[in-house]
């Protein structure tokens, strides 16, 4: 503006006059000026872009340099991390060659990274096996491989087979992913396992010896088991039941209890002359034979066999008398369909003598240390024994005691009559024994129901020592019922005493 | 007179006729630095002995921000009255560099690089 003011005043000047020298060099001065005004100004604009763009230099590279060494530091950290963690850590890049591997990895690995061709060649460079095996790792099963193909994925079953020793490990193997969702890494994180494989071993054999344990634990009380029901075969559960026991094995020398119980004594009539007609074979065959039919006779009367002695049975009934009545009738009836098998196949029949008594009774265990044995101690079972002995006099086949026949809840429902009165032996009382002839075929049995009456003051009479008049009611017995061996030793007796009298 | 914010802070002491600045000076274009130009032009009328710039404590001064610096330089060059002096900080990596180029600008600048 200045200039062009300038220049108007100068052509003003022209048209009007000639500038002056002085007034030229004035104003060539002033553009000089000017001219220098703007160099400066150039110059210190050049510097002032400069400085700027040197400023800006300075802090580019600045702000880089401590982006580097900021990131350079956070690497730094990360890979320290990686190498304090106490699992091994191992890195694949996407193309699948090993990228990194911390300090417990190689400890595992026993090498770290090594060239790789493949990665089809990994199990085998680093001598990862099936556990438990000499087959290679089948590679695309590596998790670390499987995370290549972007899958998570863990295996147990692998084992490093170092030059030392065989390191089972537990693998686990995950994808790291670029921006675009491509596998950039692979990363695998393994595990020494050897003290968990160990544990696990350590269980299953523990859980083994248990088994075993058990097993053979269940093997001696099924021996017990068995034991006690071979044992029941000799002593009767019902005896260890009663000295309060489940098994054989509990059962101490001297255990012992009292109880009332019928006591039952059966017998083979004239068993020594029949027996020595027969082979010992044969003597036991048929006893097997007949103990076998007796048997359920009183087991299914809540009886139980004491003991066998030789063909004869003891057996106890624990309940009430009447078991032991009914047994002794059953045991009967059952001979009779005996008698009749052995009487077709051309055998003799044979006959037996039962004897019952009630009384207390002594259970208990005797013997030594080395033999021991079941048995009852009474006078109960002496007199029962008796009164099995006196069937053979009497010629009937079960007779039962005063104190049996006293406890039967109601003597009505059996035919049942006066016998003998028999002295206890050592004792000075009498007992009663009783016939009772439920068994007796029938014609029998009802011949001596009719006769009951007159048999029963026959009885009386004898009793009383009327000899006389008991012969003649013994008499009328007989009469209609003459196969009555009782009235007929009665009737013989009644004579002996009254000619006896007689003589006196 | 002063300038005050969570990044930076410019104080100016009139005793000693120094501006102080300290934190991180990031502004945008001249329009952001006007203020601070508006500030150290002030103090440019005011003084008339010496000016002292006290930037040891600008950890950051982008690249508006020294092109402000340079024209205040200059401005105070014309002046040809005043005198100027700088104070720097050798730690702090870009001052050395860039307070060197305000020399240029004003030879008879006193750069301090304590």
């Amino acid at each position: 503006m200045q200039l062009s003011v300038c220049k108007g005043a100068s052509s003003r000047v022209m048209l009007e006059e000639q500038p002056s020298r002085e007034q030229l060099l004035l104003e060539i001065e002033r553009l000089r000026q000017q001219v220098e005004d703007l160099k400066e100004e150039k110059a210190d604009l050049e510097i002032l872009l400069e400085t700027t763009a040197e400023h800006s230099d300075t802090l580019t590279s600045e702000l880089q340099d401590l982006a580097l060494e900021a990131v350079r530091e956070g690497e730094i950290k990360l890979a320290q991390f990686l190498e304090a963690i106490p699992i091994g850590v191992a890195v694949l890049d996407s193309l699948g060659k090993p990228y990194y591997v911390n300090r417990a990895g190689q400890q595992l690995l026993g090498q770290g990274i090594v060239p790789l061709n493949t990665v089809e060649n990994l199990s085998e460079v680093y001598k990862i096996y099936v556990a438990g095996t000499d087959t290679i790792y089948p590679f695309e099963n590596l998790p670390i491989v499987r995370a290549l193909r972007g899958e998570t994925s863990t295996a147990e079953d692998m084992e490093v087979h170092q030059p030392d020793k065989k390191v089972p490990i537990e693998g686990w193997g995950t994808p790291i992913f670029d921006e675009d969702g491509k596998v950039a890494f692979a990363i695998a994180v393994l595990q020494d396992i050897t003290e968990r494989k160990q544990a696990e071993a350590d269980r299953h054999k523990f859980i083994y010896e248990l088994s075993e344990l058990n097993q053979s634990l269940e093997n001696s009380l099924d021996a017990e088991s068995e034991l006690t029901d071979a044992y029941g075969r000799f002593v009767p559960h019902q005896f260890l039941n009663l000295l309060g026991y489940e098994s054989i094995i509990d059962v101490n020398l001297g255990d012992q209890v009292q109880e009332e119980m019928s006591v039952l004594f059966a017998d083979i009539r004239d068993f020594t002359a029949l027996s020595e007609t027969m082979t010992p074979q044969e003597n036991f065959n048929f006893i097997n034979a007949y103990l076998s039919r007796m048997e359920p006779a009183i087991t299914s009367n809540s009886g139980f066999i004491d003991k066998y002695i030789g063909d004869a049975i003891m057996a106890l009934f624990s309940n009430c008398a009447d078991d032991a009545v009914k047994a002794g009738i059953a045991m009967l009836n059952i001979l009779t369909g005996y008698n009749q098998h052995r009487q077709s196949v051309g055998y003799i029949p044979i006959q037996i003598g039962i004897g019952i008594n009630t009384g207390s009774l002594m259970l208990g265990t005797v013997g030594g240390n080395s033999r021991m044995d079941s048995t009852v101690i009474s006078d109960a079972v002496n007199l029962a024994s008796r009164i099995e002995g006196l069937t053979k006099n009497y010629g009937v086949p079960l007779l039962i005691s005063q104190a049996t026949f006293e406890r039967l809840r109601n003597p009505a429902d059996y035919a049942i009559r006066i016998v003998d009165k028999v002295q206890v032996k050592g004792k000075s009382q009498f007992v009663t024994v009783y016939e009772v002839f439920d068994a007796e075929p029938e014609k029998v049995r009802s011949a001596k129901l009719e006769n009951l009456p007159i048999y029963n003051e026959a009885m009386l009479l004898c009793d009383r020592k009327e000899f006389r008049e008991a012969g003649k009611l013994f008499e009328e017995c007989l009469r209609t019922n003459p196969i009555d061996p009782v009235a007929r030793i009665y009737l013989k007796r009644c004579r002996d005493w009254r000619s006896l009298l007689k003589g006196i | 007179m002063k300038i005050k914010t969570e990044q930076y802070r410019i104080c100016y002491d009139r005793e000693t006729a120094t501006v102080s600045f300290s934190g991180s000076l990031r502004l945008s274009g001249p329009e952001e630095y006007q203020p601070i130009a508006q500030l150290l032009g002030d103090v440019a009328d005011a003084e008339t002995g010496k000016i002292t710039l006290n930037l040891q404590q600008l950890e950051f001064l982008n690249s508006s921000g020294i092109s402000m610096l340079s024209k205040f330089i200059i401005e105070v060059r014309k002046k040809a009255t005043v005198q100027m002096a700088v104070q720097g900080s050798q730690s702090i990596a870009w001052q050395a560099k860039s307070l060197k180029n305000l020399q240029r600008l004003m030879p008879a600048l006193i750069l301090e690089l304590l």
